[in-house]
């Protein structure tokens, strides 16, 4: 996107990822662009397997790009060469990532109190040990885990789902991120109690000046979540919308977010029972192997028009300018491209 | 008297217990209800509240350290019932799949990866109905067409090479094939994408509305309930908390937690409101609160809570149940759900 880089804290540039032998590569990620600014909330919708986690991973450092530059706040992470650049470990601590699975990213031999201590001492944030019990403390009272005392010795095992994914949104902080890659933070945690911690990852905006990015299939989570911010919708590794919350929710452009929202079932059974449906014309998610030409949702797009859609691949572009907060949307579509008198 | 027929499934007074190292996990605790013909009955809650314990003793596929103290399961056909409970393993396995199906949550464990679909379609018929393997092929090709799947293709497929969404269709076909009365489903949308979810919950409609299934299904997603329910039970801690037509529960809850998951879950396509999260966490059922086992996390509590747990009885209207001493002041705290309820039925009628 065309912006000044100096007004993000991360901007994926071109970014592309591929897995596989050389005999059978997949692109999961092809040609991915965005900025994001600093304490913004940007939701990446998505499919399974649409490469919103690959996506994510990169952003975090935890996997290379194929192709493309993460730019950290004003710097290339990668350099020429393709291997860390100077700046990689202000980057790989600035920028943490939350996973789905509070079961398996917590070592279970470890107390609460050791899994929150071990990072700040190993990056000599504190300077003894009890420093680092005061440090804990703190931690665990801003991610709502209290009385402290009846946490500090306890073992994974032993807490609830909402409680373990509170410890590891505890053990990001502990080394002050700036950016945080939440990958569906809340999808295995409960309803009853989802929204609590959905509010104390806000709050950490507020406080602590966190900037997100949101990864989730769930859109009612993505409206919740990122009312102020913007969501990216992806298919099949590629970004095809990119709006604010209200704009993308309540007008969608792309064929494939307005079919999203039209399929979502809602909680309110006048609602979702009132809904207009987008019919479309296969069920079928292209496989990576065998990608459709042209724009990939065409063979399954209502609004497919021979000759074009199956021939020239829309690009990301900047369509409209919504006036309320000044940022542009950006969709990659030739048909909405075409209606907002923009040649595509 | 009311008409058997009606009614393929009752059950009175159900408990299921677990013996655990610990002690004795209360999993459902008295559970009393009926389906009726054409009806899709949803249960509702979170995880640890009894609802797949319940939904598997249905159909007597409890685990070996699970036993059922008390109770009554009864399927109706015609004014005959079958007292499950009494059932011998051998006429078990009949009355499973030809009386009552059920589809499990995850598609594809549900499969054998080394068979292909027409070999675990003839095994099921095999072990369960008299037909012939070509009266079996016949009815599987009809019923893969039937959910919209290739069935020439599907037919002689091995599970890994269909999507999670066909696995879904083909073990819905499955379940079908011995034309059984009520069809229990676990989960049957979670873990498939919004698109593929889309179709499944327009198939299981078309074939409550078609077939005219008693479909009980099991759910934490509120927005899957509201889509396909006719009636949703709430369950809390082993007992349904409230009882209702869909539309009662959602504009009109009357129990403090159906409020409260509510409160909790955002629409997507709906206004903008702020989500409030119910405080604590859903109780240990080998050692549960006295009184209201709802009532550490109520903002309604008051003495008798803690003392007496509430029955499960009738409120404003003969259809809807609920257990709670509370209800005047919960419902006073609904107002803005039955507004918003009445602005639609208006929008309706104009």
């Amino acid at each position: 996107m065309n912006a000044e880089s100096g007004e993000y804290i991360i901007e994926a540039r071109n970014l592309v990822r591929q897995f596989g032998s050389r005999r059978e590569r997949v692109t999961a990620v092809d040609d991915v662009s965005f900025g994001i600014r600093e304490g913004e909330v940007v939701c990446l919708v998505g499919e399974s397997g649409c490469g919103k986690t690959t996506t994510g991973k990169m952003i975090a450092g935890l996997l290379k790009p194929t192709d493309g530059q993460i730019i950290y706040m004003g710097k290339p992470v990668w350099n020429a060469k393709g291997d860390r650049g100077q700046n990689f470990k202000k980057f790989r601590l600035g920028v943490q990532i939350i996973h789905q699975d509070p079961y398996a990213s917590l070592n279970p031999s470890h107390t609460v109190y050791k899994i929150l201590s071990k990072p700040l001492l190993h990056h000599k944030l504190v300077a003894n040990p009890h420093e680092a019990l005061e440090r804990v403390i703190e931690l665990l009272d801003i991610v709502g885990l209290g009385p402290v005392e009846d946490f500090l010795h306890k073992y994974p095992h032993q807490l609830s789902g909402g409680q373990r994914q509170r410890v590891s949104v505890a053990r990001t902080l502990t080394v002050n991120p700036r950016f945080i890659v939440a990958d569906e933070a809340v999808s295995m945690v409960d309803v009853s109690i989802r929204v609590g911690l959905l509010n104390m990852m806000a709050d950490l905006k507020r406080t602590l000046g966190v900037t997100y990015l949101f990864i989730t299939h769930d859109l009612a989570v993505a409206k919740f979540f990122a009312w102020e911010g913007r969501i990216a919708v992806m298919y099949v590794g590629s970004i095809v919308e990119f709006a604010s919350t209200p704009q993308l929710i309540n007008n969608p452009l792309h064929p494939y977010s307005k079919a999203l929202l039209a399929a979502v079932p809602e909680a309110d059974p006048e609602l979702t029972r009132s809904k207009e449906r987008v019919e479309l014309r296969s069920q079928d998610i292209p496989s990576l192997l065998a990608l459709p030409s042209g724009c990939r949702f065409h063979p399954r797009c209502p609004y497919f028009e021979p000759g074009l859609c199956d021939v020239k691949r829309p690009a990301l572009l900047p369509l409209a300018v919504d006036a309320t907060k000044g940022a542009t949307r950006y969709v990659a579509c030739h048909v909405a491209a075409r209606e907002a008198g923009v040649a595509s | 008297m009311e008409n058997r027929a009606k009614t393929p499934l009752t059950v009175e007074d159900l408990w299921v217990e677990y013996q655990i190292e610990r002690g004795v996990v209360k999993a459902v605790r008295g559970v009393s209800f009926s389906l009726a013909r054409g009806e899709s009955l949803a249960l509702i809650g979170e995880s640890g509240c009894g609802k797949t314990t319940l939904g598997v003793a249905l159909i007597r596929l409890l685990v070996q350290a699970a036993r059922i103290p008390r109770g009554e399961i009864t399927y109706w056909r015609g004014n005959q019932g079958i007292d499950v409970l009494s059932l011998k393993e051998r006429e078990l396995r009949r009355f499973r799949w030809s009386e009552c199906a059920m589809v499990f949550q995850s598609a594809l464990n549900a499969f054998n990866p080394v068979l292909r679909i027409w070999d675990q379609i003839l095994d099921t018929a095999k072990a369960h109905g008299g037909m012939s393997r070509h009266q079996v092929r016949e009815r599987a090709l009809e019923l893969l067409e039937y959910v919209q799947l290739d069935s020439k293709r599907v037919i002689d497929a091995y599970p890994h090479e269909l999507s999670g969404g066909m696995r879904q269709r083909v073990l819905l076909a499955m379940s079908l094939l011995l034309d059984p009365q009520v069809l229990i489903l676990d989960e049957p949308t979670t873990a498939l994408d919004i698109l593929t979810q889309r179709t499944i919950i327009d198939l299981l409609r078309r074939l409550k509305e078609e077939v005219g299934f008693a479909m009980l299904f099991i759910s934490h997603d509120l927005a899957t309930a509201a889509e396909l329910a006719d009636r949703i039970a709430t369950m809390y801690a082993g007992s349904i908390v409230e009882l209702g037509p869909v539309d009662d529960i959602f504009y009109r809850p009357a129990h403090p937690y159906t409020l409260g998951l509510i409160r909790a879950v955002p629409t997507v396509t709906g206004e903008f409101e702020d989500l409030v999260s119910i405080p604590g966490a859903p109780p240990d059922l080998v050692d549960p609160p006295p009184g209201c086992k709802f009532h550490p996390r109520c903002p309604y509590v008051t003495e008798r809570c803690r003392i007496e747990e509430p029955k499960l009885e009738t409120h404003y209207s003969e259809v809807h149940s609920v257990a709670c001493f509370n209800v005047q002041r919960v419902q006073q705290d609904t107002l803005d759900l039955q507004e918003r309820y009445e602005k639609y039925l208006g929008g309706k009628a104009q």
